[in-house]
């Protein structure tokens, strides 16, 4: 059972500052913090979409879970604030409209699960609202100022949620993917509102390792980590690649790894023919570079001609000048527009 | 001819007006330049980038304007064609990480530097709110250049050795300058050379071309409903290809003079020796007439492409040069 007490986590951008970590749980490490990041940055993806879809994640390790939105700061705040104050705190120094991650991480038990936790409200964010304070702190901190390098740290309290989840039917309850099951796989559900209800009490209920995005406007989240996402561009239940692109690097070693060691007498034989044939060509090679030399040798004997080999010096210039030459006069120094 | 992929590194921080930039530099070059045009290699990514350019051109108000980004890179694979013929491959990398901040974290830099190790072609972002008037020790860390500088050191000249046979090419694109755009230009160039000191340093094998970058000369005066009319901003891609294909050549006038070297040993020796050779002499002159054939081709395409790099300012060695082959 969760003991019920949360701690504030926020990522997000403030007038002049680039996004960051802005509070994180006074007991985060820095790979807690790393472990976190990966998803809240994943909840980002196609930002532009978020503008009245606020995605809603969830992810839990064996000891923290975090729940949070990740939506466009005039969502969260226009309620609670006068619509000048509202200009003001939703875009930056550069007049660009922001979003920010705003959640709660609680630690969790042996079982894994979570009794107490803020039930998923579409578009209503009233239990994140509150968080926004974290930002409204450092808003106008500058690069230099000794605020913009630490983030917040936050203390686990009784937090009272304005509705609590209710459990569905047992028989409404979806199938999660989870890490043990396929981490190389995203399922990926229609964006559909009760369903989403089912799949965030279903994830908060789980007592494994998993994650959770749902109702992400447009297409499905790549390259991320979340195991399970609902979003809008699916019609039907599919089971995608996690991750869509496969590295060089990884490509050559699992090829390194299914290198087929001879096991059968014939495949032996096979590559012991080869490996002969390999030596000899080596020799016959070695030879034909011998018999070149010597009438190399026999040539100049015979023939006394000597034969720079380096480039000349105008070569060298050529070299030098391909492509590019010394500009020599002002007549093309005309305006840039 | 078809060459290999090219991974362009795109440092700048946040707010310099990178994501903009590429959406416009894209809808350019879709359409093309002297025939030369960019294609993603993704049709979800090519739809994607059209609709956001199509947001921005045809919103007016505080929206228009592209979200930051929150990650700390975005990649984007293009294609490079000539006539519909691919050329060569794009790697785009944008980065916009916290590595050139005061926040970094080790994670940040070690992201960086795997980052720039592979890349070879940088383009830089300042934007041109930094360039309004005469550059102070303050414009340094707003711009960054200091980090960007010492990236540069660390892991560009270190790993890359430049030299004037085998250049590095970086692009210092000025975004925004309509910001800017009513200093005199020779000014602006002091102040960019002054930014970046030893990219213009002689017989340092950078090869750097200044390029001011703007989607509407209007945005300056009225950045919510100024026309979007995108100025030199398919320049720094063109001198990107301009300088793999001046790689290229360089690489392939090298072969040509050492098959030019070989033919003509062969022809001086005695004509017992000739008679022996004679297979493998008319193996090198084919090999060298092939090598001309391409020169050809690789001069051909990059004289198209230097009629567009006119419009910029271009150094190589630290001297002002004109790209001309």
């Amino acid at each position: 059972m969760s003991e019920g007490k949360w701690a504030a986590i926020v990522y997000g951008r403030s007038y002049h500052l680039d996004f960051r970590f802005i509070t994180v749980p006074d007991n985060f490490t820095a790979q807690d913090i790393q472990w976190a990041s990966t998803y809240i940055v994943a909840t980002t993806q196609q930002a532009r979409n978020l503008a009245g879809s606020p995605r809603w994640a969830l992810f839990k390790n064996d000891s923290h879970c975090v729940v949070g939105v990740t939506c466009m700061v005039r969502d969260l705040i226009k309620q609670s604030l006068d619509s000048n104050s509202v200009n003001f705190m939703t875009k930056d120094d550069q007049g660009r409209p922001l979003y920010v991650f705003v959640g709660y991480v609680t630690e969790l038990n042996q079982q894994g699960q979570l009794d107490d936790f803020p039930a998923y409200q579409a578009a209503n964010l009233e239990d994140f609202r509150l968080l926004y304070q974290e930002i409204e702190q450092v808003w106008l901190v500058k690069n230099y100022e000794r605020q913009s390098t630490p983030a917040r740290l936050s203390s686990y309290q009784p937090i009272s949620f304005s509705q609590n989840a209710i459990a569905p039917k047992s028989h409404q309850i979806p199938t999660l993917n989870e890490l043990a099951n396929y981490p190389q796989k995203t399922f990926v559900w229609p964006n559909l509102k009760q369903q989403n209800r089912c799949l965030w009490l279903a994830s908060a209920k789980h007592s494994q390792a998993t994650s959770i995005c749902l109702n992400i406007e447009g297409k499905t989240l790549v390259n991320s980590p979340f195991l399970n996402q609902s979003c809008s561009q699916i019609e039907q239940f599919q089971i995608q690649q996690r991750i869509a692109t496969v590295s060089k690097n990884s490509l050559t070693s699992s090829a390194g790894e299914h290198e087929a060691v001879p096991s059968s007498l014939s495949q032996k034989i096979s590559q012991r023919a080869i490996e002969d044939l390999d030596l000899t060509l080596q020799q016959a090679a070695k030879v034909a570079t011998a018999s070149q030399e010597l009438i190399h040798s026999f040539a100049d004997w015979s023939n006394q001609v000597e034969i720079d080999s380096s480039p000349s010096r105008s070569t060298i210039d050529e070299i030098e000048s391909f492509g590019f030459k010394t500009k020599k006069s002002d007549s093309d120094n005309q305006d840039w527009f | 001819m078809k060459l290999e992929s090219i991974k362009i590194a795109m440092l700048g921080t946040t707010g310099a007006g990178k994501t903009s930039y590429l959406l416009g530099m894209y809808a350019v070059m879709q359409t093309g330049i002297q025939g030369f045009t960019l294609a993603a290699k993704d049709m979800d990514l090519d739809l994607e980038l059209i609709q956001r350019w199509e947001k921005l051109i045809s919103l007016k108000g505080e929206d228009r304007w592209p979200t930051p980004n929150a990650a700390a890179m975005e990649y984007y694979g293009f294609d490079f064609s000539y006539g519909f013929r691919p050329l060569m491959g794009f790697e785009w990398l944008d980065y916009r990480g916290l590595a050139l901040s005061d926040r970094s974290t080790e994670q940040d830099v070690a992201d960086l530097v795997h980052y720039l190790e592979e890349s070879e072609c940088l383009f830089l972002c300042i934007s041109g709110e930094h360039l309004v008037r005469e550059i102070t020790p303050n414009t340094v860390r707003e711009i960054k250049s200091d980090r960007m500088n010492q990236f540069i050191q660390q892991y560009v000249s270190n790993n890359k050795q430049p030299n004037p046979q085998k250049p590095f090419p970086v692009a210092i694109i000025i975004t925004k300058y309509d910001l800017c755009h009513h200093r005199d230009k020779d000014e602006i160039i002091a102040d960019v050379k002054k930014l970046f000191q030893a990219l213009f340093t002689p017989n340092s094998g950078w090869s750097v071309m200044i390029c001011p970058v703007s989607l509407g000369k209007e945005l300056g005066e009225d950045p919510e409903n100024g026309s979007i009319i995108p100025v030199n901003v398919h320049l720094p891609v063109v001198f990107a290809v301009y300088s793999r294909l001046n790689a290229y050549g360089l690489q392939l006038e090298q072969q040509q003079n050492r098959q030019t070297v070989t033919i003509d040993s062969i022809k001086q020796k005695n004509p017992l020796l000739q008679l022996l050779k004679a297979s493998q002499l008319q193996e090198e002159i084919t090999k060298l007439e092939t090598s001309k054939a391409e020169i050809a081709v690789v001069a051909e395409n990059m004289k198209l492409l230097a009629q567009e790099l006119r419009q910029a300012s271009l150094y190589f060695n630290g001297n002002e040069v004109t790209a001309d082959v």
